[in-house]
């Protein structure tokens, strides 16, 4: 039976697909490969219903008294707390993710959309001061239709951040799911239909589709979240409907280890945050410096830990780290691992699939070290359970050296003195810089990267200013036979000052 | 007017500056002739001015305090006006504004100054303590370079509204200025040093998009960039940008809708209308180039407005009695005129004007196009679509408001749109359907260092001036300081080394 690609308001639960033949569509492999779902084909005429569906359904959720629209969203969170079971199974079969994984993914979701819904009938503007005789204010309003491409490890998370923040605004929320993992996020939409989020639609499909939606009319903001050359796209795309962009592209995350880090927290938590979900995460650390007078230590830990690390399928509830996404990611990992070691870099764990796994797209834990920064390794996204390891003398120096890199999501810091941390954090090019944690996302916190590693922001009250557009609304309060109007021959009185008609 | 032949090559953290692009010709719009040269900036030149920019950011303004950068802003601005004269003279002689124009647009860019430098100092950021276990922070950074790209019909106003905020959050801003007039954008550059400004703070150069504003916008040590201009040149813009991914404010054009309710005063709403069409020749994106009225109200109006632009002459920008100055070029003359004829063979009646300018001493060799009126408009006609960026009202007729809002937000523009009459609740309810950035209510033209000023739809994304737009010149850096123990599920697995 085919699964519906297109989710949203006022399309029958089976998409419409019954009846259509198995060969269309498209499947949907689990990391070693087999088939587990197929996915019925999207068209363009498929996504044009969608776009006009959603921009409905937003209309109409805008008119719903506030307290309607938190209720239904507080009810789609619930909803998918309450499935957090048959999301896992779906995420395991189609994203890897461990039970532990997926049920941290649904937490992240359902939080978001717990945060966002209490802004709803909150987004105010401004009233400007003082103008003589004009009485001026701003107006917050959505768009019809916001949509979100996303990567496809972490989707539900994206999803619920970028939708809630959508229906806070007033706006609808399409999320294209990636092709690789659509099942999960297709569920997420049912979820928010049946719990009366009604302008939160989903569609599957290929990367043509991902691009008819991205630069679709009727679209007027799009969210990105994925590897900088697509992202490029995504930015050139943008031109034919001049489409307003918030942007999360690959970065080279990085980690600081200084000389007063307590290594027996710090490695299992820099290695958590690398090998979770197999290193496929975006605010994942790619790379760790660490002080001198720790490093032979710190190595030492990080190499012992890593071959400890269980590596499994979601099914063993003994596995600490599960598969790539598929073979492919397996594959190009590979390629990239071998390019780095052909650069001089040194494997000291993990390297290559498991023993015991050599099938799928698993992968063991890998530690690397003598990665110079020129090393492939260092330079390109690696995406992948692979951490290189390198050591500093001086904290002015590794800061420079952190950033002359041109990405800037996520730096992570690990310290005591807290004149240090302040001094390094406040100098480090980075939208996010995470003290003595490898975790600190929470909705109520905007994150966003800087340089090329994107813009625009979604978490906190603030992230509001990127998912609406402003109407400024004046008002000259002078009545018209007071004034004196700018073409000279035309005059009837005298002038009577005011904002500049220049 | 500018009696020698003047050169400008670019103002920057060098006092000189050696470089291989062409010259190109600037052009006095009201008389036909070239009276300076301005140095293209090529990929060389761009790289030094950007990299000037950079090294003064890193070793100087960035150590500024925000007081001392809210007091040379308002040094700045008293230079300016020490110098409006000046700065309005060349203007007027390089674009063809009159002179009067040119002089309230310094008078505005020092009120944009004096503005920006009262919130130097008040760039706060955002705190979090909704955890038990940590804190976090948002703090406001500049980027360090910004670039800001002009179009040539407001020059002096458009440097103020960008230069304004990008430095008093502490950025060096390079600005690529028009390359059909630069001139005054050079002055205000060099009276910025004058006033104290260091050097590499408030850089300007010039040159044709496709050369000087991709090596702009490609250049890694710009953070991000706002454009003024058009919708072909914004797309490169964007392109641009994806280089190295830079997030953009894009400003672009409009063709502006003008609502008059069935109460307007139509003899006292007249000569506003007019002149939101004729200030600067029509060469603005804030122009409300399409006017709705009444059916029962049109011919009344119609008429008035045929009369009065009648009455108007363009002319000689320094006199007084030009009630319009100059079209900045041939090219656009004959882009307008070829609007205006393509106009009335769909079908619109001309009702004023509607051809060069001729047969008076003082238009007879520059870029002149009299004040033009068409009616009978339909929203088919291409005169009714595209945006003329000329002195041309059109006017069409209306039945009933839904229909009215609906035919204004049928154009893939938005800038602005205008809502002239008295009563509120009309009003209200048709403010708040037009998809356009500003809707002005019973006046035009009316910006304001406080008011946000941007695009819907194909007229943009962004928006200038409020106190908002410091967030536009910063990037937020979110600091998470956690302090308890946060497990995760390899803790257990690490014993002892």
């Amino acid at each position: 039976m085919l699964v519906a690609s297109v989710v949203g308001p006022g399309i029958p639960v089976d998409g419409g697909s019954g009846g259509r033949a198995e060969d269309a569509g498209f499947d949907v492999r689990d990391c070693a490969g087999e088939v587990v779902a197929r996915v019925d084909e999207c068209s363009p005429g498929d996504v044009d219903s969608l776009v006009r569906a959603v921009t409905a359904a937003a209309a109409r959720w805008r008119s719903r008294p506030a307290h309607s629209r938190v209720r239904a969203m507080l009810d789609w969170a619930a909803a998918l707390d309450g499935e957090r079971g048959r999301l896992a199974e779906l995420l395991a079969a189609e994203a890897g993710a461990l039970r532990s994984e997926a049920e941290l993914e649904v937490d992240r979701a359902v939080d978001w959309i717990r945060y966002y819904s209490g802004l709803v009938g909150k987004v105010d503007g401004r009233v400007f001061g003082g103008i003589p005789g004009q009485f001026g204010y701003t107006a917050r309003e959505p768009y019809d239709v916001v949509a979100g491409v996303n990567a496809a490890v972490g989707a539900l998370a994206l999803f619920a951040g970028q939708a809630s923040l959508s229906l806070a605004s007033g706006s609808g929320y399409l999320f294209k799911a990636h092709a690789e993992a659509p099942l999960a996020p297709l569920m997420m939409a049912e979820l928010a239909q049946a719990a009366g989020v009604e302008p939160v639609a989903a569609v599957a499909g290929s990367t043509q589709v991902g691009e008819y939606v991205s630069t679709h009319t009727g679209v007027g903001l799009l969210a990105f979240t994925g590897r900088s050359p697509v992202g490029r796209e995504v930015i050139a795309g943008s031109v034919k409907e001049v489409t307003p962009l918030v942007m999360g592209l690959g970065a080279r995350n990085a980690a600081l280890v200084l000389d007063d880090a307590a290594l027996s927290t710090v490695v299992p938590a820099v290695l958590h945050s690398r090998f979770s979900r197999a290193g496929q995460e975006w605010f994942g650390v790619a790379h760790v410096y660490v002080h001198e007078s720790l490093f032979e230590d710190f190595v030492a830990r990080a190499v012992a830990l890593a071959d400890r690390i269980k590596v499994g399928p979601a099914s063993d509830p003994d596995s600490l780290m599960g598969p790539l996404l598929s073979r492919q990611r397996r594959q190009l990992l590979e390629t990239a691992l071998a390019a780095g070691v052909a650069d001089g870099a040194r494997v000291l764990a993990g390297g290559r699939p498991p023993a015991d796994l050599p099938d799928g797209a698993y992968f063991a834990p890998t530690v690397v070290v003598d990665a110079s920064p020129t090393n492939p390794l260092r330079r390109d996204e690696v995406v992948g359970p692979v951490l290189t390891v390198s050591s500093f003398g001086d904290v002015d120096q590794v800061v420079a050296q952190a950033n002359a890199s041109q990405s800037g999501a996520v730096m992570q810091v690990w310290g005591r003195d807290v004149r240090t941390l302040k001094s390094v954090s406040d100098r480090l090019e980075a939208g996010a810089i995470w003290i003595n944690t490898a975790d600190g996302l929470s909705p109520e916190v905007p994150i966003g990267s800087w340089k090329s590693s994107g813009y625009g922001t979604t978490g906190g009250v603030s992230s509001l200013d990127y998912f609406t557009r402003t109407k400024a609304i004046m008002w000259d309060l002078t009545p018209l036979s007071d004034r004196a109007p700018s073409l000279a021959k035309l005059a009837h009185a005298t002038k009577v000052g005011g904002a500049a008609n220049a | 007017m500018l009696d020698q032949m003047h050169r400008v090559e670019a103002v920057g953290a060098a006092e000189t500056y050696v470089s291989h692009g062409d010259y190109l010709a600037l052009e006095n719009p009201a008389t036909g002739k070239v009276f300076a040269e301005a140095r293209e900036a090529d990929e060389g030149l761009v790289d030094q001015v950007v990299s000037g920019a950079q090294n003064t950011f890193r070793r100087q303004w960035r150590g500024t305090s925000p007081l001392d950068r809210a007091r040379l802003l308002v040094r700045w601005a008293d230079v300016l006006m020490e110098h409006q004269d000046e700065l309005a003279r060349i203007e007027s002689t390089d674009v063809g504004h009159l002179y009067r124009e040119s002089a309230a647009d310094v008078a505005n860019a020092a009120k944009w100054l004096r503005y920006f430098a009262g919130v130097a100092d008040k760039i706060e950021g955002d705190a979090v303590d909704a955890h038990p276990d940590r804190v976090a922070h948002v703090t406001r950074e500049p980027f360090g370079v910004v670039a800001g790209v002009n179009s040539f019909n407001g020059n002096i106003l458009m440097f103020g509204i960008k230069a304004a905020p990008a430095l008093a959050a502490g950025n060096c801003l390079v600005l690529k200025a028009p390359e059909l007039a630069p001139l005054s954008s050079f002055r205000m550059a060099e009276l910025a040093i004058d006033a104290g400004i260091p050097r590499g703070v408030v850089s300007v150069i010039t040159g044709r998009g496709q050369v000087t504003g991709n090596a702009l916008l490609r250049h890694p040590a710009v953070g991000m960039a706002i454009f003024t201009g058009g919708l072909g040149a914004a797309k490169a813009v964007i392109r641009s940008s994806a280089v190295n991914a830079i997030p953009l404010c894009l400003e672009l054009g409009g063709k502006n809708a003008v609502i008059l309710l069935d109460d307007v005063d139509v003899d006292r709403v007249v000569p506003h209308l007019l002149h939101s069409n004729f200030v600067k020749c029509g060469q603005s994106c804030a122009a409300g180039s399409r006017i709705f009225v009444p059916r029962p109200l049109a011919d009344e109006l119609t008429g008035r407005l045929a009369a009065a632009a009648s009455r108007l002459r363009p002319g000689d920008p320094f006199s007084p009695d030009s009630d319009m100055g100059a079209v900045i070029s041939e090219t656009q003359v004959a882009r307008i005129e070829d609007l205006v004829n393509r106009g009335t063979a769909a079908g619109a009646t001309r009702l004023a004007g509607g051809h060069r300018a001729h047969g008076r001493p003082d238009v007879e060799h520059g870029h002149f196009f009299e004040p033009t009126v068409l009616a009978d408009l339909m929203d088919s006609n291409v005169a009714a679509r595209e945006e003329i960026f000329g002195p041309v009202v059109g006017v069409l007729t209306y039945d009933d408001v839904d229909e009215v809002v609906s035919r204004a937000n049928g154009l893939d523009l938005g800038l602005s749109a205008q809502i002239w009459g008295n009563d509120s609740s009309t009003i209200h309810y048709v403010a708040r359907r037009l998809e356009a950035g500003t809707v002005w209510v019973n006046t035009y033209r009316a910006i304001h260092p406080s008011s946000p000023y941007g695009g819907y739809k194909h007229s943009g994304y962004g928006r200038e001036n409020g106190p908002e737009v410091l967030k536009t010149y910063t990037r937020g850096k979110t600091t998470v300081w956690a302090y308890g123990d946060i497990p995760n599920p390899y803790a257990q697995l690490s014993g002892a080394s």
